[in-house]
């Protein structure tokens, strides 16, 4: 009986002794976890100033965009405003030649 | 007042009509040419307007250019702090890949063959515990008797308590 005893003491004290390495290794075991976790935190907060500058760039992409979008319409509208006046210009230069030519072909023929 | 200039107006009609009416030809030729004195001062108006027009144009242009480019620059700062992030996550990143991960996983496997100890200690133990008649319930009065026999023989000589 005695012998059982001293054996179940034996057997208790294994027992605790390996639960005892088992809450080391588990202290460690969270140690790990605690700094895998901060790690991750940090790489989150990254990524969310990274998301949040690529954004801002987004949206002074859009702004630069929109800008050039109206330096467009204001030269095409220049464009077309000067290509009309050209073609008036054509036309009143046509005008004033054949004035002129007539004119001309009328003193020469003294009608003046 | 009125009525001088009235007559000057009276007078140079007069004039003009006298002009018209007995040299026809040169009045033609001096009111062609009076037309195209007009015309050309009409293009030089047009000329002066159009070009106004364009500077306003070209003001517009330089304006909008102008804030697209300050768009832009701040844009491109935007990207290089986002860049700047991305390589500090990115070393953040390998770090963790590097030296946390291989202990993270180091300490699972550690913790695994701790538990494995654990449950065979439970089992020694629960096996020791099984066996021992005390916990078994038997006889205790005989058990008592077993423990003191076993005290005897294993230290000869010596008196343990409630064993007498």
């Amino acid at each position: 009986m005695l012998a059982q005893l001293v054996g179940e003491v034996k057997a208790g004290r294994e027992l605790v002794e390996a639960q005892r390495a088992e809450i080391a290794t588990l202290e460690k075991q969270l140690a790990a976890e605690k700094a895998n976790s901060a790690s991750l935190a940090t790489s989150y907060q990254a990524a969310e100033r990274e998301i949040e500058q690529l954004r801002r760039s987004v949206g002074f992409l859009e702004r630069a965009i929109t800008l050039n979008e109206q330096t467009i319409a204001v030269l095409k509208s220049d464009n077309e405003r000067l290509k009309g006046e050209a073609r008036k210009s054509r036309k009143r230069a046509v005008l004033a030649t054949l004035a002129a030519g007539g004119m001309l072909a009328a003193r020469v023929l003294g009608v003046f | 007042m009125a009525g001088r200039a009235r007559q000057i107006f009276k007078t140079a009609g007069g004039a003009v009509s006298h002009f018209v009416t007995t040299r026809p030809m040169s009045a033609l030729l001096v009111a062609v040419t009076l037309g195209a004195l007009a015309s050309v001062a009409w293009q030089f108006a047009g000329g002066v307007v159009s070009g106004a027009r364009s500077a306003i144009t070209s003001n517009q242009v330089q304006a909008t250019e102008a804030q697209s480019h300050e768009a832009q620059v701040q844009a491109g700062a935007a990207i290089a702090s986002a860049n700047e992030t991305a390589v500090e996550r990115k070393v953040n990143d390998q770090v963790r890949e590097r030296t946390i991960k291989p202990a993270v996983e180091q300490t699972a496997r550690e913790a695994a063959a701790a538990k494995e100890r654990v449950k065979g200690a439970r089992s020694n133990y629960e096996k020791a515990t099984n066996t021992n008649a005390l916990r078994r319930g038997d006889d205790l009065g005989a058990l008592h008797r077993r423990n003191c026999a076993d005290l005897a023989l294993l230290y000869p000589g010596e008196r343990f308590a409630r064993c007498q």
